[in-house]
């Protein structure tokens, strides 16, 4: 069986992070994805040699960060300001489905680059736009990165407790997240063009994508004017559903909302039997109104053994639901995570022997792969002219020649 | 122009939020929803009347918690336990596209409502999972809420500064981002469906979509060994990456990858030009190196005005890259969340004027709407039964007698 995307051509135009990725996922799918790159520097993401102060790649070899985003895609080198550059995308434009872009407002139109230029090459085509702010209203020509999108989207108030400045999140969570929702519109618009016969604009940005992850956080405050407030861990209103760190330093999670149906058998697993029925804690309502008194005493049950001894103890003690807390490092030694593909194996051409994300949706018959590598700059440029544009050799030497590839 | 999934059926038997939220997501988008509901107990959502302490409900004895996750829908009630119940169900497939559940593992096919009895009245049905952490593996029969999500992802880990213990996030948003991650499963399974003609299994976890959220934070601890550390704000290894609070309390946030491109304008609109050419923080490099002195040096410049006043500075002082850090309270008050649709006012029937989460990515000609009132239990279970699957009003006095709807 194909997969999903199979025959679905993408031109790329994206750099950094939140639009190279949501071409990626689509080429995880199947998709051809043609990344168009400036031929004078590039995605500058090939240059990110350090991320928050770790350091990423080395300048010889290829960087996790340029790898993690560009997995299978080809790539062709434009100098973007000639007449000839621009005659090539138009080219690709008949021939594709997709075209994706990153830049600033403005900078695709100046470029004619913009979707009134192309949409005249290829009427059909999908347009996608991964910005910052969304398409309209007053910063909708602002850059944005991805902290820009934590910050602005209320997440930095909404992690941690009620007496923490706001917080940060590492990893960009706001990048990928403007990434997944712009490539689920272009997969609403793919299904559009098929039922319809058009093509459109998609745009997805920082600031709708996050809210979309918080959208029953953001919905409470819309409709009700209220908004889910940051609880203090030590005060937690269901201790049932709190974070606890064990004997050796780890933490366990516990997550059960119908506490009363757990609370006897979690008394009995713990040994604290004592605590059932003590008035200050024998119904819901009272262990929310004691929670300070009884988070402490459960802190120092999980704290007199690790977190083995109490993951097996609940495991037989009853039908609780509870998990370990992960660190990102834990992820790779998680049998969960290897089981069901998140993690991947992959024999990658230049790095070796490696380990990737993997898809993390699971299509029983068509299933996204998440193997390939990223280009090394300009790999495909004359292999595309040639093979796809029916360029002649001598026409890829002229144009060289006039540094337009 | 109709919405990109109009003309698809979607059953949906699902509780709480993750599966909820991902067909009311197919629902913005034009499908039609049909929930189904245990005709004793229905969604426990629709029960649900605090969250972390806070009142969720509203007017008309409804909750936003249900509101939200099912607006748009169609309510069926059905006693699944009895064949006649089965009946209808397996009738509803023979009529729908796609057939969504959240239970747990073994719940379904207990019912005979899994994929394997469901795909013989309908093969070409999707059938899409919403689970906890995948559909193999140890774990994979194990309850699942979106604390779990949090817990077992790592995020817990990827929140705040180095020495801070695990923190929670509010709002759901693992819940949320396996309902994300379905829906684009579904909609990546109803383009193959169009495509090569085959129904097949979906599967979205808390575990695995929570990962594509950390895709990058996971690729370099993969591809590199190492995970992103936590950071001090009072540390950040480039200062203008970093977050400050301003005289009134409210707090901005700078995103200036290329630092040394802004920093001479930053001292000028700081006014602290006496340390653009200071040894200790004239590059990037060394600024790193002095991060903790220059950091309180900016820390007390902006105390010194409100957040309005900076706002204003940075916006004429260069092009700089800069946005406040909102609360999820100030959202519905952002001009750029109104401006995008992101938040949109809907008057809805029993609550009368009210504003709800907008459709996160934007298609230019055949745009979502989140705009959908969710039903009262049972709603429209004679409605379905008569129109959609020709039942007599007989038929359905005979249904009600014997306690199947």
């Amino acid at each position: 069986m194909s997969r999903p995307l199979e025959g679905v051509r993408v031109l790329d135009w994206t750099i950094w992070q939140q639009g190279p990725v949501s071409t990626m996922m689509l080429a995880d799918l199947g998709a051809e994805v043609i990344k168009i790159e400036e031929r004078v520097g590039g995605d500058p993401g090939r240059g990110v040699m350090s991320v928050a102060g770790a350091m990423i790649g080395t300048s010889s070899g290829p960087n996790f960060y340029f790898e993690a985003n560009n997995r299978h895609k080809k790539s062709l080198t434009l100098n973007l300001k000639t007449p000839e550059a621009r005659e090539i995308i138009y080219k690709l434009v008949e021939k594709s489905d997709v075209f994706v872009q990153n830049f600033r407002k403005g900078v695709a139109d100046k470029l004619g680059l913009g979707y009134e230029a192309l949409k005249k090459y290829n009427p059909k085509l999908i347009y996608a736009s991964a910005t910052g702010y969304g398409p309209f209203g007053p910063d909708s020509a602002e850059p944005s990165f991805d902290y820009m999108g934590l910050a602005r989207s209320g997440i930095m108030t909404a992690a941690g407790e009620p007496d923490h400045p706001p917080l940060a999140i590492t990893g960009g969570i706001a990048d990928q997240m403007g990434a997944i929702i712009l490539s689920y519109g272009i997969l609403a618009a793919l299904i559009a063009r098929d039922k319809y016969g058009i093509g459109q604009q998609v745009d997805s940005s920082h600031l709708g994508s996050m809210t979309a992850l918080q959208g029953l956080n953001v919905s409470c405050k819309a409709m009700l004017g209220a908004e889910f407030k940051r609880t203090l861990r030590a005060a937690a209103p269901s201790p049932l559903w709190n974070h606890y760190q064990c004997g050796d330093g780890k933490w366990i999670c516990l997550a059960m909302p119908q506490q009363d149906r757990y609370w006897p058998d979690f008394c009995k697993v713990l040994g604290v039997q004592h605590l059932e029925k003590d008035p200050r804690f024998d119904t819901m309502g009272k262990r929310a109104e004691n929670a300070k008194d009884l988070v402490p005493l459960l802190d120092k049950v999980f704290a007199s053994q690790p977190r083995d001894h109490w993951m097996k103890a609940l495991k037989a003690g009853g039908d609780f639901i509870y998990t370990v807390v992960n660190s990102i490092d834990d992820l790779m030694r998680d049998e969960q995570m290897l089981t069901n593909d998140y993690i991947v194996e992959y024999d990658h051409p230049r790095i070796g022997q490696t380990k990737i994300v993997g898809f993390p949706v699971r299509l029983s018959e068509t299933p996204g792969d998440p193997r390939g590598a990223a280009p090394e700059f300009g790999e495909h440029t004359e292999l595309l002219l040639t093979e796809l544009l029916d360029y002649s050799w001598e026409d890829v030497a002229r144009l060289k020649e006039a540094e337009v590839i | 122009m109709p919405k990109p999934l109009e003309g698809i059926r979607v059953l949906d038997w699902t509780i709480w939020q993750q599966g909820p939220v991902s067909t009311m997501m197919l629902g913005d988008l034009g499908a039609e929803v049909i929930k189904i509901e245990d005709r004793v107990s229905g969604d426990p959502g629709r029960g649900i009347m605090s969250i972390g302490g806070a009142a969720t409900g509203a007017a008309g004895n409804r909750n936003y918690y249900f509101e939200t996750n099912n607006r748009h829908k169609k309510s069926i009630t059905l006693d699944l336990k009895q064949p006649e119940a089965k009946a209808i169900i397996y009738k509803l497939v023979e009529k729908s596209d796609v057939f969504v559940q959240n239970f747990r593992k073994g719940v379904a096919g207990r019912l005979g409502l899994d994929y394997q009895a469901l795909s013989q009245h309908n093969p070409k049905l999707i059938y899409a999972s919403a689970t906890g952490y995948g559909p193999d593996g140890p774990d994979s029969g194990e309850p699942s809420f979106d604390y779990m999500g949090l817990a077992r992802s790592g995020i817990m880990n990827a929140v705040g500064e180095p020495d801070m213990d695990p923190l929670s996030i509010t709002g759901g948003i693992a819940d949320q981002m396996g309902a994300i991650m379905l829906a684009y499963g579904v909609m990546t399974a109803l383009l193959v469906r169009e495509r090569y003609g085959i129904g097949q299994e979906v599967d979205g976890s808390h575990l695995g979509s929570m990962m594509a959220l950390q895709g990058l934070n996971l690729a370099s601890r993969l591809t590199l060994g190492k995970e992103f550390r936590r950071a001090y704000r009072t540390k950040a290894p480039n200062p203008l990456w970093n977050h400050y609070k301003c005289g009134d309390g409210k707090w901005l946030c700078l995103a200036m990858i290329q630092a040394d491109r802004y920093w001479s304008g930053f001292c000028k609109t700081l006014g602290i030009q006496h340390l653009e050419q200071d040894p200790k923080f004239a590059t990037m490099t060394v600024r790193g190196k002095n991060s903790e002195e220059i950091i309180a040096v900016i820390d007390q410049v902006f105390a010194s005005q409100p957040r309005e006043y900076w706002m204003n500075a940075l916006k004429h002082g260069g092009d700089f890259i800069y946005t406040l850090v909102n609360t999820v309270n100030d959202l519905p008050d952002d001009p750029q969340m109104l401006v995008n649709d992101y938040i949109v006012d809907y008057d809805h029937p029993s609550w009368g004027p009210s504003k709800v989460v907008g459709v996160p990515v934007r298609l230019s000609k055949t745009p979502g709407d989140p705009r959908g009132v969710a039903p009262e239990f049972g709603e429209h279970t004679e409605q379905v039964l008569i129109d959609l699957l020709g039942y007599s009003w007989e038929d359905i006095g005979q249904l009600k007698e014997k306690e199947i709807i």
